[in-house]
């Protein structure tokens, strides 16, 4: 759960009162621009508004720096929906931000993140900021360690500054705006807390460190981000429909994380174990449907209730339903296959033609694959079933090879259409 | 031991993997009584030679745990524990997440001896993680995980924690050369088991977990495992995010601290770049610079050979990457041969493809995907060997009430389905052969009804036997329902029933396995059954069973439906018979055709082994049913023919027939027997709902005979439920009481029917009035339905499927056309606001009119016969449905599963 931007981020900052430069939303008016214009030197910065995490759109040529109304709006026209490219993911901006120019002849980089280089928190603090921070030279940032239970302190920073040759007209507030940011990250669920640039603007003939961009990750398993009452959908471009079903089961007892990996994939995987997902995930590249974690030994209505959602948003596309995991340690597999082959039974009219791949290991496992043959050959669906005796790996890239099988193909080639008949 | 000088930045307390765990290790479990820790402790414990020596469980003051190797002490705080006097140096932690940070302050603070705390639970926040870190250095205490499945050591067979190994650790944990560190707990077991295909064991597992923080991570890992003298090689499996294995290999590297052993490491998670949000492991989260090419660069360069090719091994000193963990067993191998070190044991397996279970079913697969089951290892080979002996299908059993492994209803259209074949695909497949596809799930084709019909005729000779039951009812005014109900009722499990069911368990006995499901004719093993008698059914002789099995064995001759059972049967009876042993030989015979029809069914696993030997208990009481329903059977030529049976060429004709001829005592026409077929069959069921199947499967959960759930579902049919379309037919014989739609030409036809229609609709404007005045509701049988009813014109597309058949066939029913009219005169004196459909109740109604018209016409029957004939075709069709819903919940239900749950229980005051 990551946001970016100061139309939501700036919640976080306004909660210990750190400074941030005047943000106007999309619906602001024509007097409300041309004021920040006038109250910033003349200049406002007009940004494209994307929920979730999104970087670099400096360099995407997605940030304008305007001097009037009519160019402010403009680049909203331009920006409101614009599309970035992030890796393979796409997203799409749905807003724009006008805010307000702060002149500075210095831009601040500042993070708060887990360290597991020292298994501590650290603060990340560079002068040279305005870029990204892995392109500044180690001698010119400073990472600071520091008590988790104390927090950063107005010294670190200090002395950190001072080892990077900050202008000192510029400490003074630093030290003293700077430590607020740990209360934000440790009282809130942060795992990341980035703010690039700050600028130093003047305040009543005194420098003032404004915030003119924040980017911040939440920690799933820590319910505080809660008490900041975000509305959820600006968490949702991460989380697609079928995500957000399944994380409604999320609890401790047993996984169900999942993420989809291609809407339009053919082989529907129900995985168990972070190992494995990591690893067939990998192995299934496009073809994977999704990627997801079932293990922890989940109890029958919970993996049941997930293979409902998963059959429902995706076996009608599916060439292979996938069932993959090591030895498992735990996890009963007569519970896990019994839940997903009477969800199969439930869901089969959605697509008969599917085929059935396992490899699996652990307590109960011969008890599973024989309830799962036996309802597969009730609804005359082809299965193989694999012990944890043959490789996980083979067992992945023998399921690719099914697929590739049942891939369209010229008719004469087609695979023959199954006669199925509903137990 | 001199251990090198500990070299580590901050609080590490262990030298050597076996301090880690071993068999001096002492525990203390938290949250003992929780879920996981409920099923993983006991097999831990005893395991590990009953190490735990004690549990906390908040709220409990007192109590044991127990496990197979004795009882473990339980309190209500670590407080407690220590007053008691107990010591120990590990606590383990099963706590939900928001709890564990609080017991670990409480470990640390009230244990001073404590030297470790193993976290298996997972999703505690980062937060609490950071706070637990530094609360355990200060304390001086080693964190594994969490998220872990904590430690094991398979030299002195001690785990900790969680269930490594599984429930069974000594088949994974073998003793060994080969340390494991992995950042997924399932791995950590799956790669054990790998290594054991190599021939490796195991010196100590550690499965880190792969949280945010990894408390114990790879630089202690490999600083411990240096100072093991078990552990010659190290495997290591690790996940993106973290630069916990830069920091361990740049260590090495800068002399921080020495490893001689090599490391065999497998990164992956390149896919995992793109998330922004974790899947599976937590801390599987890359940054730019830590995501897992950016790890494999690490090792690569730390081993200085490129990753593992196993076509082309080649691994250094130092070690070598592996490119997935089905590498592990050969790159170990490599490894240890450069260190000169032979493996631990002999190789056990290896990791190809083993399918323990494959059926393509009908598919046919390109010759290079082919595979046949394998063997599976011991001991699981041994128990699928154990299943595979149990014959038939399995299902578990569960609540049935208002559920149906048999029939179903579409949602999209509303039409029913009988074992996923829609009733509409079934009306031209012969009413016989859906009385046997009800029970099997499997249609018979038409050579094997060739023998099916004249068996299913026999039963209904067979039942016609007691007529005398239902002459009784019908006196004291019983429905048919009723008279026929008592005959079946009194069928009970009678000895025909039994036999056939005591037969066909024998011969599957005898047969299913030595023939693995082929019916081919096979001399030498029918002569071996044969020749071992033991357990063969008692039997009592009939004095028609010779006629009727030579009459049988013929017609399984001339259709070629011979199998090894008709075979065996035959050559078993001979023998008996010249040996002077008692042996029926018909019920033998009949008993090897029925288990014949049910042998695919069985062997696919698509129905039950109870199921197949009941078959002959259905058709049986089937042909109670029939044999028992004639109106008039002192004038009934054909049924006096069928119940005398002194000419088994009565059993010829197709079974409908046979119905047919029963019911209206006549020979049905083509036309006629088509409609009547059709008629049946689309009456078989109403779908999971079906009144007169729930009656049938209250009984059956009741625990009673399946004679008796038959008379369950005769005694929930009556003049509201059966009289399907009663209504209507009564309706019809007023519209067309001066009108024969069978006088005149075609031509004329449908002008009166339009006229009809006008009439009718006046009529009903009139009735309409009446019944508004009085503040009743009036209306018209058949027409209308919930679902089809939102378009200008609709349609009933089940109606509208069987009118085209019929027309297909040149079949056009006078009062089907009628009611067609009807609704578009309705709609068009504004009396209906669209064109209602005619509805599939219609068609019954409709169908069994066209069919009595004539006798009723000519006087032949009455109306209480017709209306008598009506309910009882209703029942033909329903019984074959009824035995399809038997079956299904004696394979799957449960006693008393059809109860209606207190809680919805209302009393009406």
């Amino acid at each position: 759960m990551q946001l970016t931007g100061l139309k939501y981020g700036r919640r976080l900052l306004d909660l210990v009162e750190f400074p941030v430069s005047q943000v106007l939303t999309e619906d602001a008016s024509h007097d409300e621009i041309n004021e920040l214009i006038a109250s910033h030197g003349g200049k406002c910065i007009v940004k494209p508004v994307f929920l979730g995490g999104v970087g670099k759109k400096g360099k995407a040529g997605l940030v304008r720096i305007v001097s009037n109304v009519f160019d402010a709006m403009v680049a909203k026209r331009d920006l409101f929906f614009a599309v970035h490219h992030q890796g393979n993911r796409e997203v799409q901006a749905c807003g724009v931000t006008f805010e307000g120019y702060v002149a500075s002849d210095i831009e601040i980089y500042v993070s708060i993140s887990e360290s597991s280089e020292y298994r501590m928190p650290v603060l990340l603090l560079t002068t040279k900021g305005g870029v990204d921070v892995e392109d500044v030279p180690p001698e010119d940032k400073r990472t600071i360690v520091f008590n988790p239970v104390t927090g950063v302190k107005s010294f670190h920073i200090n002395d950190a500054l001072r080892e990077l040759k900050c202008p000192p007209q510029y400490i003074s507030s630093l030290v003293q705006h700077l430590p607020k940011l740990w209360q934000v990250y440790d009282n809130y669920g942060l795992t990341t807390l980035e703010l690039n640039p700050i600028r130093m603007g003047k305040v009543k003939g005194r420098y003032v460190p404004f915030a003119c961009d924040i980017k911040a990750s939440f920690d799933q398993d820590n319910p505080a981000w809660k008490r900041l009452g975000y509305p959820e959908e600006i968490f949702s471009t991460t989380i697609t429909q079928f995500e957000s079903e399944i994380n409604v089961l999320r609890t401790h007892q047993g996984q169900s994380d999942v993420t989809e990996v291609n809407p339009k994939g053919t082989i529907l995987p129900f995985i168990f174990g972070g190992g494995a997902n990591s690893a067939a995930t990998e192995i299934l590249g496009d073809r994977a449907i999704i990627s997801s974690d079932f293990g922890g030994n989940p109890p029958y209505e919970k993996i049941r209730a997930i293979a409902d959602i998963t059959f429902k948003h995706w076996l009608p596309q599916a060439n292979v339903v996938l069932l993959i995991g090591g030895r498992a340690n735990n996890t009963n597999i007569f519970t896990t296959f019994k839940a997903i082959f009477d969800s199969l039974r439930e869901h089969i009219r959605l697509n008969p033609n599917v085929f059935v791949v396992a490899g699996r290991g652990g307590p109960m496992v011969v008890e599973g694959m024989v309830y799962g043959r036996d309802v597969l050959d009730g609804l005359r669906v082809p299965y193989r079933f694999f012990g944890h005796d043959s490789s996980m790996m083979s067992v992945l890239q023998h399921s690719m090879e099914i697929d590739t099988f049942f891939q369209p193909k010229p008719v004469a080639m087609a695979p023959k259409h199954f006669n199925v008949i509903a137990a | 031991m001199n251990y090198q000088n500990n070299p580590f930045p901050y609080h590490v307390g262990v030298q050597s993997l076996h301090e880690l765990a071993n068999k001096h290790s002492r525990v203390c479990i938290m949250n003992i009584r929780g879920t996981e820790s409920s099923l993983v402790t006991p097999v831990s414990h005893a395991y590990s030679g009953g190490n735990v020596v004690a549990g906390v469980q908040y709220g409990e003051s007192s109590g044991t745990f127990e496990t197979p190797v004795g009882d473990i002490p339980v309190f209500g705080s670590i407080s407690d524990v220590i007053r008691a006097g107990i010591h120990f140096d590990t606590g383990v932690i099963y706590l939900p997440p928001s709890a564990v940070s609080h017991a670990v302050s409480e470990m640390c603070a009230r244990n001073v001896n404590l030297k470790r705390i193993v976290i298996v639970t997972e999703k505690v926040s980062a937060r609490d993680s950071r706070l637990i870190r530094y609360g355990c250095q200060n304390a001086k205490v080693d964190v594994i995980g969490a998220n872990t499945l904590g430690i094991a050591n398979s030299w002195d067979q001690v785990r900790i924690g969680g269930a490594l190994g599984g429930d069974v650790p000594t088949q994974s944990l073998r003793k060994g050369s080969v340390a494991i560190y992995s950042n997924s707990g399932n791995f950590s077991t799956t790669i054990s088991e790998y290594l054991k295909t190599a021939g490796f064991g195991t010196s100590t597992i550690l499965s880190s977990g792969k949280d945010v923080y990894i408390h114990f991570a790879l630089a202690e890992f490999l600083y411990c495992a240096e100072n093991d003298p078990r552990t010659k090689a190290i495997v290591v499996y690790v996940e993106p995010g973290g630069y916990y294995e830069k920091q361990a290999l740049d260590w090495i590297s800068e002399g921080r601290f020495k490893l001689t052993k090599p490391i065999i490491a497998c990164v992956t998670g390149r896919w995992k770049k793109n998330l922004t949000r974790s899947c599976g492991h937590a801390g599987a989260m890359a940054g730019s610079g830590d995501d897992a090419e950016a790890k494999e660069i690490w090792f690569d360069d730390f081993f200085g050979v490129p990753v593992f090719d196993p076509e082309r091994p080649e691994v250094s000193k130092r070690g070598v990457r592996i490119g997935t963990i089905q590498d592990v067993p050969e790159a170990v191998t490599a490894c240890m041969e450069l260190m000169g070190e032979n493996p631990d044991f002999p190789s056990t397996g290896d990791l190809s493809l083993k399918p323990w279970f494959v059926n393509d079913q009908d598919l046919t697969m390109p010759q290079q995907l082919r595979m046949h089951p394998v063997r599976a290892i011991a001991p699981y080979g041994e128990e699928i060997e154990k299943f595979n002996r149990l014959v038939g299908a399995r299902i578990m059993r569960e609540p049935m009430r208002n559920r149906s492994g048999a029939s179903a209803i579409d949602p999209a259209d509303f039409t029913i389905s009988l074992h996923g074949r829609k009733l509409l695909d079934l009306i031209e497949e012969p009413f016989g052969a859906v009385t046997v596809y009800s029970v099997l799930k499997t249609m018979p084709d038409a050579g094997q009804m060739a023998v099916i019909n004249p068996l299913l005729n026999w039963f209904a000779a067979r039942g016609s036997e007691n007529i005398a039951t239902v002459a009784r009812g019908r006196a004291n005014g019983c429905t048919p329902n009723a008279s026929i109900g008592a005959e079946v009722l009194l069928a009970g499990n009678n000895p025909l029933f039994e036999s056939l069911r005591a037969t066909s368990s024998w011969l599957i006995d005898r047969f299913f396995h030595e023939t693995g499901g082929d019916l081919s004719i096979n001399e030498e093993l029918i002569e071996k059954a044969c020749s071992d008698g033991e357990g063969f059914p008692a039997a009592v002789e009939d004095p028609r069973s010779e006629q009727l099995a030579e009459y049988f064995g013929a017609l399984l001759r001339t259709h070629g439906q011979e199998t090894i059972l008709t075979r065996f049967a035959q050559a078993c009876a001979d023998k008996r018979r010249a040996e002077g042993e008692p042996v029926d030989s018909f019920t033998l015979l009949v008993s090897a055709i029925l288990l014949g029809l049910a042998w695919k069914p069985l062997a696919e696993r698509r129905i039950a082994r109870e199921v197949a030997q009941d078959l002959g208990t259905y058709l049986g009481l089937n042909g109670i049913i029939v044999g028992v329903s004639p109106v008039n059977p002192e004038r009934n030529p054909f049924w006096q023919k069928l119940h005398a049976l002194m000419d088994p060429t009565v059993l010829s004709a197709d079974f409908a027939s046979t119905c047919f001829q029963v019911l209206f005592n006549r020979v049905p026409d083509g036309q006629e027997l088509f409609t009547f077929n059709g008629l049946l069959n689309l009456t078989v069921t109403n779908g999971p709902g079906t009144l007169s199947a729930k009656g049938a499967k209250e009984s059956i959960s009741a625990r009673n005979h399946i004679a008796t759930a038959y008379a369950g579902f005769l005694a929930n049919t009556g003049l509201a439920h059966g009289g399907n379309g009663f209504e209507s037919v009564s309706y019809l014989l007023d519209i067309f009481s001066e009108t024969d739609p069978y006088q005149g030409t075609p031509a004329e036809l449908d002008p009166a029917l339009k006229g009809l229609a006008a009439r009718a609709t006046q009529d009903f404007v009139v009735r309409k009035k009446k019944a508004k005045i009085e503040g009743v509701t009036e209306r018209i049988p058949c027409i209308n339905h919930p679902v089809f009813r939102d378009k200008p014109v609709n349609h009933d597309p089940r109606e509208v499927f069987i009118r085209d058949l019929l027309k297909g066939k040149g079949i056009v029913n006078p009062f089907l056309e009628f009611y067609h009219h009807l609704v578009t005169e309705l709609h068009a004196e504004g009396l209906t606001g669209n064109v209602y459909c005619v509805n599939v109740d219609a068609v019954i109604a409709c169908i069994a009119l066209d069919l009595l018209w004539k006798q009723l016409r000519d006087g032949e029957i009455g109306g209480q016969e017709a209306q008598e004939i009506v309910f009882t075709m209703f029942l033909y069709g329903r019984m074959a449905g009824v035995s399809a819903e038997i079956a299904d919940h004696l394979s799957r239900g449960q006693d008393l599963d059809c109860r209606t749950n207190p809680g919805e229980l209302v009393y009406l005051a």
